[in-house]
């Protein structure tokens, strides 16, 4: 569901913008963000003690001054929201579905989408962990045909590797030729990246 | 005086070689702003050195064209695929996108490039008119009226996230909490760092804004298996046939944006002044003020897809980029990143800018001046091949543009600092971005939080310290008490409105009537 700060309340609850978006968003997994956020406020609260005597001069607020606030702000507005919700959800007879425990046994309808969305996280996920090591150079033609084939794209083979590696190159030699470092990676692929860097400079 | 100086200014430009090189920085600029992990003040860094071989006038005129025209770039990603590239764009993309989505690409492009033009024009007027005069009120300025400004544009979450107070003020507050993570500004202690030293130096927004909205989006259209530029695709405005058909638009387009026009072209130029400000904070303080400023059946549209939306971020940012040349000139003091690195280029050239600066300097100064004004010209004139060459991106299949879109916004997070650790923060962010896109927490809120929170703090602080711990400073100055006000009213505004006494002052002022959708 796309933004809308303009939308009222309900309109942006019962209407996904998108009439394909099959993500229509729970009112029970709202009140658990909510309770999570409260939690999450209250826990740096507390570990901002670390801190809280650092002051530059006896007037200094300190250094827990300005999250501590931030953070409280945050709780008030939590508190807000989740009244807001238990509202709505007495209003809409919800309340049972607000406290329920979401359930995970039974058989699971995963949607397509579903599964696309979780494979991208995945690859998008190993694409990072691998740049460092491997270099942006190597990384990205396989990064680029794995999403672009995973996504759904059914090109001939050699049109996708020739994208993957070409689009690479390209934008490896922009930002070379400009000074705009990208990952080199390490040991072997750090020298190969340098001596392609070498090589696409002008 | 002024115009003698100006009208050699243009005549400085008017030159073969100097037309090369503004056209040459227009187009670099531009490019620079739309392609994430390049921006207009790396852009402006990588070209110091040569401005060593080049008369001093063109070469401070070629690093202002950069920088005026890199902000306007960054539109043009941030239309096609919710990608900033770069963060003065962030709040263009909250209706931009959508426009785009909408099959609305020209119109929101076109929109874009022409009140980026108006913008950069009012502001380079007043940076060429009144710069001393601003400069002694900026001069005046100390840290309670600064934290006012800022205390100000946070306030404006209320408008932003209408609808939603509470979750938008949720986004605000943890946006604001995660810029504190890192030295804290004036005691340059850890916070929240638990020992990772990637973090001391805080948490970069541009891999956080990349993230939230960027990797957000392509998760979105991956799950939902939408595309990310409409197939189906507008004429644009200026499609009706005006005298300078895709030039200038019509008329009635200025009609429709006069509010916002005449409120953010100021708004964003006296933003631009305050030093570390910049460009960026022009845009969350413009596009607030746009729906402030806006009928009620309007502003309830902001972030759905309408002109409205981009025109106020833009008209504010590229006014703000001309206000922040203020500071820099008169006082010496920059007003964002990129005039940082002007200073830099200024003192390495031997020039310290100042108060003398506009008499000692006068040439280099209106050629820099008159810079100002043609870029924007110059960003007119190329709305219509820009517009037909970026409408060609739906040509591109959607799988591999949405693998590309990833790439980029890989390439944007990493440039930003170069280390690989701000690649997690953008992935986290995106999954976090996902989420609350999904529940209907305001990223625009997020934004503002997270980019004015690191600005509010050290200005809060000093003003305390110098007020001896008087928490009361901010009521005991007029100017931040004014703003102070008009932040609790401004906050508390939109809240009202929703009440059956807001509803029914707002009868009695017969401002009901208006508020009907046309």
């Amino acid at each position: 569901m796309s933004e809308g700060p303009g939308q009222t309340e309900s309109e942006t609850r019962d209407l996904p913008t998108d009439p394909t978006d099959n993500t229509v968003p729970d009112i029970g997994y709202d009140a658990l963000i909510t309770v999570f956020t409260i939690l999450f406020s209250l826990v740096f609260i507390v570990l901002s003690r670390d801190f809280a005597g650092i002051r530059i001069s006896e007037y200094d607020p300190g250094a827990a001054f300005w999250p501590r606030a931030a953070l409280s702000v945050v709780i008030l507005a939590s508190v807000v929201n989740l009244w807001k919700i238990y509202k709505e959800a007495k209003v809409e007879g919800q309340i049972s579905e607000l406290i329920a425990v979401p359930s995970f046994s039974g058989e699971v309808d995963v949607k397509e989408g579903d599964k696309r969305f979780v494979a991208t996280i995945i690859t998008f996920g190993t694409y990072l962990w691998i740049i460092e090591p491997l270099g942006f150079l190597v990384s990205t033609p396989f990064f680029l045909v794995v999403v672009a084939w995973m996504l759904g794209y059914r090109g001939r083979p050699v049109r996708i590797v020739a994208f993957g590696i070409l689009t690479t190159v390209v934008f490896f030699a922009v930002f070379t030729n400009l000074n705009i470092a990208l990952p080199r990676g390490t040991g072997p692929f750090q020298q190969f990246s340098i001596f392609v860097e070498n090589f696409l400079s002008i | 005086m002024t115009l003698e100086q100006l009208l050699t200014g243009f005549g400085n430009i008017f030159t073969p070689w100097a037309m090369g090189v503004f056209v040459f920085a227009l187009l670099l600029g531009m490019l620079a702003g739309a392609i994430p992990g390049m921006s207009g003040l790396m852009t402006v860094v990588i070209l110091i050195p040569v401005t060593f071989v080049m008369e001093k006038t063109i070469a401070f005129m070629m690093l202002s064209v950069i920088y005026a025209a890199s902000v306007y770039g960054g539109s043009i990603s941030a239309i096609l695929f919710r990608v900033p590239g770069a963060s003065p764009a962030v709040m263009t993309l909250l209706d931009g996108y959508p426009m785009n989505q909408q099959g609305k690409l020209n119109q929101a492009i076109s929109t874009a490039v022409f009140s980026s033009a108006f913008g950069g024009i009012v502001g380079a007027l007043i940076l060429i008119f009144f710069s001393p005069v601003l400069a002694s009120w900026a001069l005046g300025l100390s840290s309670p009226e600064f934290f006012a400004v800022i205390f100000f544009g946070l306030a404006l979450v209320s408008t932003v996230g209408r609808g939603d107070v509470s979750k938008a003020v949720m986004a605000l507050g943890v946006g604001i909490f995660l810029g504190v993570i890192g030295f804290d500004p004036l005691a340059s202690e850890p916070r929240f760092t638990f020992g990772n030293r990637m973090l001391l130096s805080g948490i970069n927004f541009i891999p956080v804004l990349l993230g939230v909205f960027a990797v957000a989006e392509v998760l979105k259209q991956v799950r939902t298996g939408g595309e990310m530029v409409s197939s189906e695709q507008d004429t644009g405005p200026d499609s009706g046939g005006s005298l300078l058909s895709g030039i200038v638009p019509p008329l009635s387009y200025f009609k429709r944006f006069k509010r916002i026009y005449a409120v953010n072209s100021i708004i964003g130029t006296l933003i631009g002044i305050l030093p570390g400000a910049g460009a960026t904070a022009g845009a969350l303080f413009g596009y607030t003020f746009g729906k402030r400023v806006s009928p009620k059946h309007i502003r309830e549209k902001f972030g759905t897809g309408i002109p409205e939306g981009i025109a106020s971020p833009e008209v504010a940012n590229n006014a703000a980029c001309s206000g922040a040349f203020i500071p820099l000139l008169t006082l010496g003091i920059p007003g964002s990143g990129t005039t940082a690195v002007l200073l830099a280029a200024f003192i390495l050239h031997g020039i310290q800018p100042g108060p003398s600066m506009l008499q000692a300097q006068g040439n280099i100064v209106y050629t820099m001046f008159a810079g100002l004004l043609l870029v924007n010209v110059g960003v007119l004139l190329a709305n219509r091949p820009i517009v037909k060459v970026f409408t060609q991106v739906r040509r591109i299949p959607r799988e591999l543009l949405l693998s590309l879109i990833l790439m980029f916004i890989v390439m944007g997070a990493f440039a930003a600092r170069n280390i690989t650790f701000d690649l997690w923060i953008m992935f986290a962010a995106g999954i976090v971005g996902y989420y609350m896109t999904m529940y209907n927490y305001s990223l625009a809120a997020f934004a503002i939080g997270l980019v004015l929170g690191p600005i509010a703090e050290p200005s809060f602080r000093r003003s305390i310290i110098k007020a001896q711990g008087e928490y009361t400073v901010f009521l005991e100055r007029p100017v931040s008490l004014v703003l102070i006000v008009a932040s609790v009213l401004v906050f508390l505004l939109p809240l009202l409105e929703e009440t059956a006494v807001g509803y029914r002052v707002r009868a009695a002022l017969g401002l009901a009537e208006t508020e009907v959708e046309p």
